[in-house]
């Protein structure tokens, strides 16, 4: 608040309705308060509350005058404070401002929403903004009135020019007239909006073949520059009935626009700041990302939120490509004022645009979808308020259903309703990309799971791309028959003693996979060279005979893996099943999970054994082996960490992190609430009908705007997102989401609402509040908590006492935390433990000139009870 | 209609000769000096909104205030200045001149009392050296602004 609203809020409380409060240069406050309170006191003691008052808001006292009515009666002092004030220049504005008044609400007898687009400065493509908004409106059924009122500089005119007739007179002919002309029944007005020579045409849209309405400034001429200069521009919106107000009844009754689209005049002049300051319902600030912009429409956004409430949205327009563009907007971002999880629009250079004499630009249209989508939130949202408060919402809030599923259920029975494809799945498809990497819980299981087990499903999102493949697990869950963690010691000691590389182990193995799942290679091995091969496999691993693995089995693959001659003819099969695949045009996938429970961690032999098969991967691929394909499921810390000859290799192309995407997480949290929940889906539907196919393309902003009727869309008296806000709270330091984190907070957000109280204060436009959200993310920080604890065991001691760190720290703290706990349990140095922290998510360097080295991240703080340092986010 | 131009110009006369004496006049050079800006403040205040006599309508067109009846301000020096918006929204721009004008309303500071009552203050020890340059300053400033608002 500021400080002369502060003093205006406390003068309310002491003497309501009993002062006029004015604040001049330098805090000069000038009051003048009448009231009874005042009888048989001293001016000092009158003066003596009021003065602190005063200094505890920071302003100077001024000339201040305390009467009692009697007295203000022979000093014939009256009090001239009006409530209902509307700012008609900038500079009643800031006076209003600085006085620490706030303008109230307008009512007008249309529901016309009026939406001013703005610039501080020229050239920034604000009337191109506009227009393409307003065709992007007009396509999502809303009908649209474009007003020019860049009356110094009109450009609508030209961009969206009448086709019917030449334009004659635009808008400052209309408000002339009706400002200075003079009426009577023998007299009337001659300007009209509608009729052949109305001023208002329309511009058909081709794509949705509806109208948007053009009011045009006027033909410019000697005759507008007169009008223009004649105009009192203060009359024009005073009363009720000025002129302007009776162009907007006639607008609404002749045209019944659903919203205006103002084009307003830039920088600090009277009509610019009439449209913003009087006019605005809603209102755009386009602005290019430099500096001599930002401090302009830091205080005009400032100036428009104070008076009225009205959270201007930022466009950056246009923003240079590449790196250019990505600096001039990291610059210009800490001087707009913006909060943390604020959002601004961002409209790149578009050739087409800059070069354009027509529109709409359909090619460039998606850049502008933001600003329509925020506009047309706003309509879904009361239709949310309607349609909520006609049902019930309790019911709505307990019909909600948010099971613990595993990864079984969702491939399985819930798999149509819950299975959630990341933006990552279609790269998991391709056949280059041989290591998926993640953390736990990112679900790569799952992914292995739905390739090995639920082939259909799997083939139902992948767009026919599994169609001629066959995908196999060559270690993993899927498979019972498999070497399991104390096998692989002995395979490992085996192997050790015969000196044996584990690439020849990981071929020996893949060749058992293969012979056990597939026939046709039964046929390749008959090969005669091969006989010695064949004759091991089918007395030792048919897979009718053979459903357990035991010693034999054990002794037969190291067999095959230490004695040369075996491990060529496994090389050598390997190359005529690729042939034979070729020729029929099929490949096989080789899925391995599980490695790192079943590869001892941390042991001296786990790098030797991964590298292993890291290198038989690359070495198939160099025997062009393109017909068999790996992919191996492979913890992202235990990637990281191994070295072997080669890895440079396996670089963006062939490795996937495995991540939970913003988009991903919306997505997630859209397909939990719908599939949970029946009737929520069919209120879900009612606002914004979103298609299973259209679900997986939707975009952040649909997909927000589809999630309000869940958690609401924004913060209250904060221009954020509420989605974007449960986002931020459940990632980790690198940015890393978990599916089961959102099951979580929303299981437990639904049982906090259920206990709540369903009186008047609860919403009508969504069924989770913010305390109830705020509840859930407590326990999904537990819920993930207890899953790194589970994860790293080796670091128990440390979480144990986490808790005696901040949720900012000096790299001292956690050092001398680390000595107490866990310093001397392994030979892992302290650098490496700091690694691994941030390898985790737990932890982030904060930057150089900070006053803390590391900050715990948010989605952990709460779960190790962490206490919050003030002044971080909540 | 009262002759505040002549008044403010005797009143001024009268103020600034009593300053010269050798005795103490500060209580009535105070209450004088303020009574001159007083009655200059009146005399802008006619010629802004073109009274013939009080509660008349303001005739000053485009004014906040223009076809409202304008009331003598009394000695309220303040609201003499608000009865003029133009004069007004310069004046808040201008703290010195706010600072000044504090002075001549209340000569010996906040709790006591202001140039009007204290002509019942037998006398007084405080300075009329920092006084006399608010009173030049508050004048001086008025006639800067005169043009500029009528």
């Amino acid at each position: 608040m500021n400080s002369a609203k502060q003093l205006r809020h406390k003068l309310t409380q002491k003497f309501p309705q009993q002062f006029d409060l004015d604040i001049g240069a330098g805090g000069f406050v000038l009051l003048t308060v009448i009231s009874e309170q005042f009888e048989n006191q001293t001016r000092k003691e009158r003066l003596h509350p009021i003065e602190s008052l005063i200094q505890d808001a920071g302003l100077a006292i001024g000339i201040i005058e305390l009467y009692t009515p009697e007295e203000a009666q022979e000093q014939s002092t009256t009090l001239r404070e009006t409530d209902n004030i509307f700012p008609a220049s900038w500079q009643e504005a800031v006076s209003l401002l600085s006085s620490g008044k706030v303008t109230p609400t307008q009512k007008t007898e249309h529901p016309i929403k009026r939406v001013v687009f703005y610039s501080y400065k020229g050239g920034v493509g604000r009337t191109t903004s506009l227009i393409q908004t307003a065709f992007q409106l007009t396509r999502a059924g809303k009908r649209v009135v474009i007003v020019d009122m860049d009356v110094e500089a009109p450009g609508i005119q030209t961009l969206l020019p009448r086709q019917d007739l030449e334009l004659d007179e635009g808008l400052v002919d209309y408000l002339w007239e009706k400002q200075t002309c003079f009426f009577d029944e023998n007299h009337q007005a001659k300007i009209k909006l509608s009729g052949d020579t109305g001023i208002v045409y329309s511009v058909k849209d081709a794509d949705s073949h509806r109208p948007i309405f053009i009011v045009p400034a006027g033909k410019i001429g000697q005759r507008y520059i007169q009008r223009l200069s004649v105009l009192t521009t203060v009359q024009l919106f005073a009363q009720a009935n000025d002129p302007w107000h009776q162009f907007e009844q006639e607008l609404w009754e002749q045209f019944q626009p659903d919203i205006m689209l103002i084009d307003a005049r830039t920088g600090l002049n009277e009509w610019g700041g009439l449209s913003l300051l009087h006019l605005a319902d809603d209102a755009f600030i386009a602005l290019y990302p430099s500096k001599q912009n930002a401090e302009g429409v830091y205080f005009i956004r400032h100036l428009l939120e104070e008076l009225g409430g009205i959270d201007a949205k930022l466009i950056l327009s246009p923003i240079p490509e590449g790196l250019i563009g990505e600096e001039l907007v990291k610059n210009i971002k800490p001087l707009l004022g913006l909060t943390k999880d604020e959002q601004f629009i961002s409209i790149p250079y578009h050739p087409n645009i800059a070069g354009s004499s027509k529109f709409p630009v359909e090619t460039a249209l998606a850049y502008y979808s933001p600003i329509a989508n925020n506009l047309l939130e706003k309509s879904s949202l009361a239709e949310a308020d309607t349609l909520i408060t006609s049902s019930n919402r309790l019911d709505l809030v307990k019909s909600l259903s948010f099971p613990e599923r595993d990864a079984a259920s969702i491939l399985d029975a819930d798999f149509d309703a819950i299975f959630q494809k990341t933006a990552d799945f279609e790269r998991c498809l391709d056949d280059a990309v041989w290591v998926i990497r993640g953390r736990k819980g990112t679900g790569k299981s799952t992914l292995y799971t739905l390739f090995t087990q639920h082939i259909e499903n799997a083939k139902k999102r992948s767009l026919g791309r599994l169609e001629a493949i066959k995908i196999l697990s060559a270690h993993g869950e899927s498979d019972d028959f498999r070497p399991t963690g104390d096998v692989f010691s002995k395979i490992q000691q085996k192997l050790k003693i015969n000196q044996t590389d584990w690439l020849s182990f990981w071929r020996a193995y893949a060749v058992i996979c293969i012979y056990r799942s597939c026939p046709e290679f039964s046929e390749v091995l008959k090969k005669a060279k091969l006989k010695p091969l064949l004759s091991r496999l089918e007395y030792n691993f048919k897979k009718d005979a053979h459903k357990i693995w035991s010693i034999k089995h054990t002794n037969k693959l190291t067999e095959l893996a230490t004695d040369e001659k075996l491990n060529a003819y496994c090389r050598d099969a390997l190359s005529y099943f690729n042939q034979s695949l070729k020729m029929q045009n099929q490949k096989t996938w080789l899925l391995y999970d599980d490695l790192d429970q079943d590869i001892q961690e941390n042991s001296s032999w786990q790098q030797e054994a991964l590298s292993g098969l890291m290198r038989f991967i690359y070495d198939a691929n160099n025997q062009n082996l393109y017909h068999i394909r790996f992919k191996v499921f492979l913890r992202e810390d235990i990637w990281n960490n191994l070295v072997f000859t080669n890895k440079s290799h396996f670089g963006e192309a062939r490795t996937l992190l495995l991540q939970w995407g913003k988009t991903d997480f919306f997505r997630l949290a859209y397909r939990l609430s719908v599939g949970g929940s029946a009737s929520f889906k069919t209120l879900a539907n009612r606002i914004l009908p979103l298609a299973e196919n259209e679900l997986d393309e939707a975009d952040e902003e649909t997909l927000r705007q589809a999630l309000a009727p869940l958690w609401g869309l924004k913060q209250r008296s904060k221009n954020a997102y509420v989605a974007q806000w449960v986002y931020t709270r459940l990632t980790d330091a690198s940015d890393n989401t978990y599916p089961r984190s959102l099951t979580t907070l929303l299981k437990k957000a639904q049982e906090v609402e259920l206990e709540s109280k369903h009186g008047k204060t609860a919403p009508t436009d969504h069924l989770l509040r913010r305390n109830s959200l705020t509840e859930g993310l407590v326990a999904a920080s537990v819920e993930r908590c207890d899953a790194i604890k589970e994860e790293h065991k080796e670091f128990t001691a440390f979480f144990e006492n986490i808790n005696e760190l901040k949720s900012l720290f000096k790299q001292k703290d956690l050092q001398d935390l680390w000595q107490k706990t866990i310093a001397g349990k392994s030979d892992q140095s302290f650098d490496g433990f700091v690694k691994r922290l941030e390898q985790i998510g737990l932890i982030s360097k904060k930057k150089n000139n900070s006053r803390y080295d590391y900050a715990v991240a948010d989605l952990y703080v709460y779960g190790f009870g962490v206490q919050r340092i003030q002044g971080q986010q909540k | 209609m009262e002759d505040f131009t002549g008044a403010y110009i005797q009143r001024k006369r009268d103020a600034l000769a009593l300053l010269v004496l050798q005795d103490n006049h500060s209580v009535t050079v105070f209450h004088l000096g303020g009574i001159a800006v007083e009655c200059y403040l009146k005399s802008l205040l006619i010629a802004y909104h073109r009274l013939s006599a009080w509660k008349h309508k303001s005739l000053k067109p485009n004014d906040p205030l223009f076809d409202k009846p304008i009331k003598n301000p009394s000695h309220d020096l303040m609201e003499a200045i608000k009865n003029m918006p133009d004069l007004y929204n310069i004046a808040m721009t201008n703290s010195e001149f706010l600072n000044h004008l504090k002075v001549i309303i209340k000569p010996l500071g906040e709790d006591s009392s202001d140039y009007i009552s204290l002509r019942y203050l037998a006398e007084t020890t405080a300075s009329t050296e920092e006084w006399l340059q608010s009173f030049n300053y508050v004048l001086g400033w008025l006639e800067h602004n005169r043009e500029a608002v009528l």
